[in-house]
């Protein structure tokens, strides 16, 4: 490389950042000053590029989780639902079929390598955080959390109860009341009293709990940390190890605590701890003890399609719960030839592996000339005020073979619209024949997953909505297979998640859409305000049917 | 595969197969994540396009990569000049001498940078699983390490040196790491 080596070095700090991120204009100017007419520096710059493009494709797919953890408590990326090498594994079908949709190769690399665009770094959400489980609950702060709801730093003070967290680093945190627990940040928070047991998968190894008497990192493993009202402090660790040290110590002061020890500090301003019997409940016995359960209370809208098996004129389908109307088509929609418009009510076409509250009895067929039925919500879901609302319902499509160029591509939908703007905004759960779960929002707002799903049998899909009145609104979508077990609180891994999304839109309409072929069968629509309105998996609850 | 011939099948996986060596040669030319993901996506549908085109038996990376250099030269043209990275002179020179080293051996890239990868300390190998992942950034990264983005950018900067000099070895004695 010509020049010094004061060069050599701007130039590797200039590859650094690249890496990390969008450069300056001022960067990409000395960038290009760097490199002209210098092929050495042309050719290091043309190395790292190229790595970091290999490693991106080494790596984006991966899903580095154990499985003995509760799902929930694994990881918060929602692309690492992903199985490993997920993109290199998609089928020559799918991937033709994704390019006839014009979704494009991007589409499915971004969600592989998933590099948040520049424009996504700068609107993303400040949440660090979200609540998954809070049960007679009572809080001291006016602002009372609800499950679901994603959290941003700031204090959580909670009087009565226990409540379970997953910070976006990956560790998922156990808070009982009474308690005084900030939120710092995706990988660390601040417990000022209380009990707080934290149980950190690998990938989240490094969450910190910062006591009045200790800092606890966090080495990929389980622990309790206790602190009385005076600044006393517990640290009890349940597997692995964990670091601990005074607050605002070096690094090179802490200690090591391993599994199956605990140490005690008398007071705040104790200098060192004492060891102390270990004495505290596994993160396992605490979800026991928080008997999760369904909220059927927390649902907004259901429709079991509880009627006679065979054809169902339209105005009579008006059964189930929270709607403002009967199904319908949409209006001035001509009907596909074939499609009588009339509702086809089948059953004993699911096949249910999971313990889920109703979707044994009737449900709804779309025979292959189907297209679309409609129903208004009696509580339109609105994405211009903070909230948060989950949807679900059991699918099973016989997709039809994939068409000629050119042609549609079939896919199966439940659609969330607006009556009043229908081609404005809304909320799609798709899933097309290359059976990679998608979002769609708007042209332009197109989310596809890297997990590839099982076709042709009975999948229970979950969405979740996080409307903010001002600020980013973020959409999930989780497709469960028939191997898969359904999880009895909001897992961390999503197939597919929305990015950059702002809109304003009140959704108001339900749409089961089915595009170009195949028979589909869809059961059990829910609409609730909490994971376990819409996922209730236990028998406790009363059969909605 | 249903309603796909064969020659259809062979296009896809060649395809497939380079879109990182695609996504190395549009983001070297255009160092902007955004546009040169929209770069990528339209070269892969001008690719779909022409698919007729390529003579099955060529290099598929030397046809795919000038349509992907078609697009960035139509990316550039639509930028004000003072958004450009590089010159006229540096665009040429790099966009001359990335086809030429992507051309060569892919497989045993791939297969060296493995090689290299498996040698790496466990956890330079793991921090590099996790700056990776989907969604992950250096900043978000660093908060949950508990250290400086600056400084988690300089060890993942070391740890890519690393790999650099591991591939570049083995490809030099001609193994695959």
């Amino acid at each position: 490389m010509s020049g010094s080596a004061e060069r050599r070095e701007e130039l590797q700090d200039l590859l650094r950042r690249l890496s990390d991120g969008p450069i300056s204009p001022e960067d990409a100017g000395r960038l290009n000053e760097l490199l002209h007419g210098d092929p050495e520096a042309c050719e290091l710059y043309l190395n790292h590029v190229t790595l970091d493009a290999q490693l991106r494709h080494e790596f984006g797919g991966r899903q580095p989780l154990p499985e003995d953890l509760p799902a929930f408590a694994r990881s918060s990326e929602a692309s690492r639902v992903a199985p490993a090498g997920a993109f290199r594994g998609v089928s020559l079908a799918r991937f033709a079929a994704a390019l006839l949709l014009g979704v494009g190769l991007t589409l499915l690399v971004s969600s592989v390598w998933s590099r948040p665009r520049a424009t996504d770094e700068r609107t993303t959400t400040d949440s660090v955080a979200t609540l998954l489980f809070a049960d007679d609950c009572q809080w001291r702060t006016k602002e009372r959390p609800v499950e679901g709801q994603r959290l941003s730093a700031g204090p959580l003070q909670l009087e009565q109860g226990l409540i379970i967290l997953r910070f976006d680093g990956g560790a998922a945190v156990v808070l009982e009341g009474p308690a005084d627990l900030r939120v710092e940040s995706r990988g660390c928070a601040q417990l000022i009293y209380g009990r707080l047991t934290v149980r950190a998968p690998k990938e989240a190894a490094g969450f910190t709990v910062r006591s009045p008497a200790s800092d606890v990192v966090d080495l990929g493993t389980e622990f309790a940390i206790k602190v009385e009202r005076g600044g006393a402090t517990e640290v009890h660790v349940l597997e692995g190890e964990v670091s601990h040290s005074k607050p605002g110590a070096p690094m090179e002061s802490a200690q090591l605590l391993s599994a199956g020890n605990a140490i005690r500090y008398d007071a705040a301003k104790a200098l060192a701890p004492r060891a102390v019997p270990l004495k505290s409940p596994r993160f396992a016995e605490l979800l026991n003890q928080a008997k999760i359960g369904p909220r059927q209370d927390l649902l907004l809208a259901y429709e079991g399609f509880n009627y006679p098996v065979g054809s169902l004129p339209l105005g009579e389908a008006t059964g189930g719960s929270g709607w403002a109307g009967a199904w319908t088509v949409s209006p001035g929609v001509k009907l596909p030839a074939g499609d009588s418009g009339d509702m086809t009510i089948a059953s004993a076409k699911l096949r249910l592996p999971w313990p889920l509250v109703g979707g044994r009895g009737p449900m709804l067929e779309a025979p292959p000339e189907y297209q679309s039925r409609r129903r208004q919500l009696a509580e339109e879901v609105r994405l211009d005020e903070d909230g948060v609302t989950y949807v679900s319902v059991l699918v099973r499509w016989d997709a039809p073979p994939a068409p000629p160029a050119g042609k549609t591509l079939p896919a199966v939908r439940l659609v969330l619209r607006s009556s009043t703007n229908f081609n404005g905004d809304h909320v799609m759960f798709n899933l097309p024949l290359f059976q990679q779960p998608q979002l769609d929002i708007r042209t332009g707002a197109i989310f596809t997953s890297a997990q590839i799903v099982a076709p042709n049998e009975t999948q229970f899909w979950v969405g979740k909505i996080v409307a903010r009145r001002h600020g980013e609104d973020e959409i999930f979508f989780r497709v469960y297979g028939e191997q898969e077990t359904l999880d009895a609180i909001e897992p961390a891994a999503w197939s597919v998640k929305s990015r950059g999304i702002h809109s304003d839109a009140r959704l108001d309409l339900v749409l089961l859409t089915k595009m170009d072929g195949g028979i589909c069968w869809w059961d059990e629509v829910r609409i609730g305000k909490s994971w376990r309105a819409v996922v209730p998996t236990t028998a406790a609850a009363g059969n909605p049917k | 595969m249903q309603g796909m011939d064969e020659k259809n099948e062979e296009f896809i996986r060649q395809l497939t197969a380079a879109q990182s060596s695609l996504w190395a040669y549009v983001f070297s030319l255009l160092p902007d994540h955004a546009g040169a993901q929209d770069v990528l996506q339209q070269t892969n549908l001008t690719l779909w396009r022409k698919a007729n085109d390529f003579q099955p038996g060529s290099s598929f990376f030397a046809w795919a990569s000038k349509a992907a250099y078609f697009h960035v030269l139509t990316y550039r043209r639509g930028m004000r000049r003072d958004r450009l990275v590089f010159n006229d002179e540096v665009f040429a020179y790099l966009a001359e001498r990335q086809t030429e080293r992507l051309a060569e051996a892919p497989n045993e890239r791939v297969s060296a940078l493995r090689g290299c990868l498996d040698k790496l300390p466990p956890h330079s190998r793991r921090l590099l699983e996790c700056r990776y992942a989907p969604g992950a950034s250096v900043k978000h990264l660093a908060e949950s390490d508990g250290r400086s983005t600056a400084a988690l950018s300089q060890v993942l900067y070391r740890i890519r040196e690393t790999l650099l000099s591991c591939i570049e070895r083995s490809r030099t004695a001609g193994g695959t790491a």
